[in-house]
């Protein structure tokens, strides 16, 4: 018996950025939440970056891509705890001279297809401020 | 649900607390809640009170941070460029300041006597207007 290939498929689409925004921040707290990012109209948007100073920490905070929770822990620069995570990587280096060494990062969220937004909430009733950017462009 | 576009409230600004929808200029958006007006990013010199004197041929460190509207110091890593200018004549020189965690320390020699600003304009005269600072200004006063 032979097989005819009919269709080959190249696997995960990867996000291409077309446009890369600025740092925004926000006061984030359960009163404030949800943050919600939408892309422009036939994008597809990524959450590049979520930070906060290393004093604070925003406990029950989730991340949500069209609806559906993709991540949930707490927001702090703490890495050393179970379930702390923030998105990114803004390596520096502080008055000491050392790198943020334990900080829990992770990648950033990329939505499943165009115009689906991704939320950011907590159950934290203390606000922290939060640092964040996103890019938009396309799955290719 | 108000809308913040072309730099205006639509149909009119929010009371605090109000859902509202804030678009960037891409044409994507966030909904958020309404916490007060828009503030933008600030540098801010911390080692001095908006003027220094330095005596010519002398060298002068300023402290300066980058803010948030709320005056919280900013996780910003990277270098830019600052022009500073005789006060009423053109571009004197340009510094480089690097921040580190939000923060530059800046030392130079100042060998021309003279009356020399940082402006807000010379901030951001490179900037988009979304990456705009606020900046309250700076005067150096070279004195032989």
């Amino acid at each position: 018996m032979t097989i005819k290939v009919t269709d080959l498929h190249s696997g995960g689409n990867t996000f291409k950025a077309t446009n890369l925004g600025v740092s925004q921040n926000y006061e984030l707290s359960a009163a404030t939440s949800p943050l919600i990012l939408t892309p422009p109209t036939g994008k597809v948007i990524r959450l590049d970056t979520l930070l906060l100073n290393d004093s604070d920490t925003l406990t029950g905070t989730s991340i949500q891509v069209g609806g559906n929770e993709v991540i949930l822990g707490s927001l702090r620069v703490a890495g050393s705890i179970a379930d702390t995570f923030l998105i990114g990587n803004a390596s520096y280096a502080s008055s000491t001279g050392n790198f943020a060494y334990s900080t829990a990062w992770k990648e950033a969220i990329v939505a499943t297809q165009p115009d689906e937004s991704i939320s950011i909430s907590t159950t934290d009733l203390t606000a922290s401020t939060v640092y964040y950017s996103v890019s938009y462009g396309d799955l290719v | 649900m108000k809308e913040f576009k072309d730099d205006r409230w639509i149909p009119s600004k929010p009371s605090t607390g109000e859902r509202v929808i804030i678009y960037d200029e891409f044409g994507g958006y966030r909904e958020e809640t309404f916490l007060g007006d828009i503030t933008s990013n600030k540098v801010v010199i911390t080692s001095h009170n908006k003027r220094a004197l330095v005596d010519v041929g002398d060298t002068l460190t300023v402290t300066v941070e980058i803010q948030d509207g709320n005056g919280n110091k900013l996780p910003f890593n990277d270098s830019f460029a600052v022009p500073v200018g005789r006060v009423g004549g053109f571009n004197y020189r340009t510094l480089m300041m690097t921040f580190s965690d939000g923060v530059c320390t800046k030392t130079a020699s100042w060998n021309d006597a003279g009356e020399f600003e940082i402006t807000e304009d010379m901030i951001n005269t490179h900037l988009n207007k979304e990456e705009k600072f606020n900046f309250e200004g700076f005067t150096i006063s070279v004195a032989e």
